[in-house]
């Protein structure tokens, strides 16, 4: 099982790594915000591994003022539905971003939230992100 | 002696090799008499409130004292929605309790039907069928299953394409596969519940198409019938064929109803014991690329103010478009007379329609809109459909 997992954490790496350093990756979320790498990012999708999202977003609707990082949901089916099940307040928090379009496709960023790494506005690593202990 | 040996074992291991070998014919299939089409005459609007977004697990059209009606149950509020699809007013909303006297549990799997004097309500979450009055009182609760028994062989899984249907003291519930078998022959697909005597049984297998070969995720083992008088007209993801059964289970005929957009099914591996053998609780991508992009039947739903019979295929996107990141898929609607000839095929862009919100009404056939709500998130659309000729 925890074999299963890491592939999972390394598929995103997989696909984004081989791209001339997360390039592609990285137009895309600048796509959605030109100020979304300007922190590390958590990315959220609303569709996959439903403990380990629930669990992230609580952690980011509790911690988005010291945590220090962008948060990113994505992969939503149904804005109105996801309004209504995710805090106003903390949606509207300047740390917070929804892919509205869904540039980014569920196929490519799996089932789990994953924490996007960035110096200077460059991704430098991609990897699955679990509530800290 | 030795090389006829050797012959004699690479012919048995040819020989052993099971080659899977699904049904396909042109009549009925790709040749058919095609004089009847649908054609869009309409657009009805529902208004919605600010705790109701557009998709909904349990969805029906209805006719009360003659006028036509559209009911669903909200999963994020729990509430139960009546609308008059002929005013497009919203004439009834009632809370759903998730607990206590009248409480009706979580609902996240579920199907309701509409009755004149209560509403029934099926939740798989914890197997019972609630009766409830339109107060919102609970008038029974029927255990379906017993989950402190292994033997549960199925998986009852309603939803509106795969609605429950009542009959009499009898409701039919659609399922799914539990787990995964070495031999489906014994696989029973709809629980028959007996509101009076309390009592449970199960009938229509699986056909045999299951048995050659590993089909990927459940949903392709899931049935889909429809009420036709006490009969039960059924339809399997994976079978060209519809069958017909008596309320009892009795088989009683099959018809060949092939989509002219399916030209094979192969499964996603030839070896059917992969699936007894895999290990289910591991997310699988080459499994869910080739259950999202094979295509299949999904429902067959009975047109009671036309006598027509409609079959639901899903026309999936290619794995390169899956991998691209199309997850919504396209279908055709089959028209077929009430002998289950075919005379009409129409292909329909799922990014435009929603493929699990399709509905008979007296209207005509009703399918919502995707394209609309996305650009209006306080209304619900339906295109309303009638047949052409």
């Amino acid at each position: 099982m925890k074999s299963v997992r890491l592939l999972f954490i390394f598929i995103p790496i997989l696909l984004f790594g081989c791209t001339n350093e997360f390039k592609s990756f990285e137009n895309e979320l600048l796509s959605i915000d030109e100020n979304i790498l300007e922190r590390d990012l958590i990315i959220i999708p609303k569709e996959g591994c439903t403990g380990c999202i629930l669990n992230v977003t609580y952690y980011a609707e509790q911690n988005i003022d010291s945590i220090n990082k962008n948060v990113l949901f994505t992969v939503i089916q149904d804005l109105k539905l996801f309004r209504l099940k995710v805090d106003s307040a903390f949606l509207s928090h300047d740390q917070v971003f929804i892919d509205e379009k869904n540039v980014i496709k569920s196929r490519n960023i799996g089932i789990y939230p994953i924490l996007v790494e960035t110096d200077d506005g460059k991704i430098i690593s991609v990897s699955e992100f679990s509530v800290p202990n | 002696m030795k090389n006829l040996i050797i012959i004699l074992i690479i012919l048995a291991s040819c020989d052993s090799k099971k080659k899977t070998e699904i049904y396909f014919q042109e009549a009925n299939g790709i040749e058919f008499n095609d004089s009847l089409s649908l054609e869009e005459t309409a657009i009805i609007s529902l208004n919605l409130d600010n705790e109701t977004s557009f998709h909904h697990k349990s969805m029906k059209s209805l006719e009360i004292d003659n006028t036509s009606y559209l009911s669903f149950i909200n999963a994020y509020n729990q509430h139960f929605y009546l609308y008059n699809l002929e005013t497009g007013e919203l004439e009834k909303k009632l809370k759903l309790d998730r607990e206590g006297p009248n409480g009706v549990g979580h609902l996240t799997i579920f199907d309701h039907a509409y009755l004149s004097d209560s509403l029934l309500l099926y939740n798989t979450w914890d197997a019972n069928l609630y009766i409830l009055d339109y107060q919102g009182n609970l008038l029974s609760k029927n255990e379906i299953l017993d989950f402190s028994k292994n033997s549960n062989s199925v998986s009852p899984e309603p939803a509106t394409m795969k609605p429950i249907r009542k009959v009499g003291d009898y409701v039919f519930i659609p399922c799914s596969i539990n787990q995964y078998l070495t031999d489906y022959s014994n696989q029973n697909s709809v629980i028959r519940y007996n509101l009076k005597t309390q009592e449970t049984d199960y009938m229509i297998n699986l056909p045999d198409n299951y048995n050659q070969g590993y089909w990927g995720a459940t949903f392709k083992y899931k049935i889909s019938f429809d009420m036709y008088g006490s009969d039960l007209i059924s339809s399997f993801p994976i079978d060209n064929f519809i069958y017909r059964y008596n309320s009892a289970g009795k088989y009683l005929n099959k018809y060949y109803v092939g989509s002219k957009f399916i030209k094979e099914f192969e499964p996603f591996k030839e070896d059917i014991n992969y699936g007894v053998e895999k290990d289910h609780s591991v997310p699988n991508q080459q499994q869910g690329d080739y259950s999202w992009s094979n295509s299949d039947y999904n429902a067959v739903i009975y047109d009671e103010f036309r006598d027509l019979f409609y079959r639901v295929a899903y026309i999936r996107p290619k794995k390169a478009e899956l991998e691209a990141g199309r997850s919504i898929t396209n279908f055709s609607i089959m028209i077929l007379t009430s002998n289950f000839e075919k005379v009409g095929e129409q292909y329909f862009d799922g990014l435009k329609y929603h493929p699990t919100m399709i509905l008979v009404s007296k209207q005509g056939l009703l399918m919502a809109r995707s394209d609309l709500y996305k650009e209006n998130e306080e209304l619900l659309s339906f295109s309303v459909f009638n047949i052409a000729k």
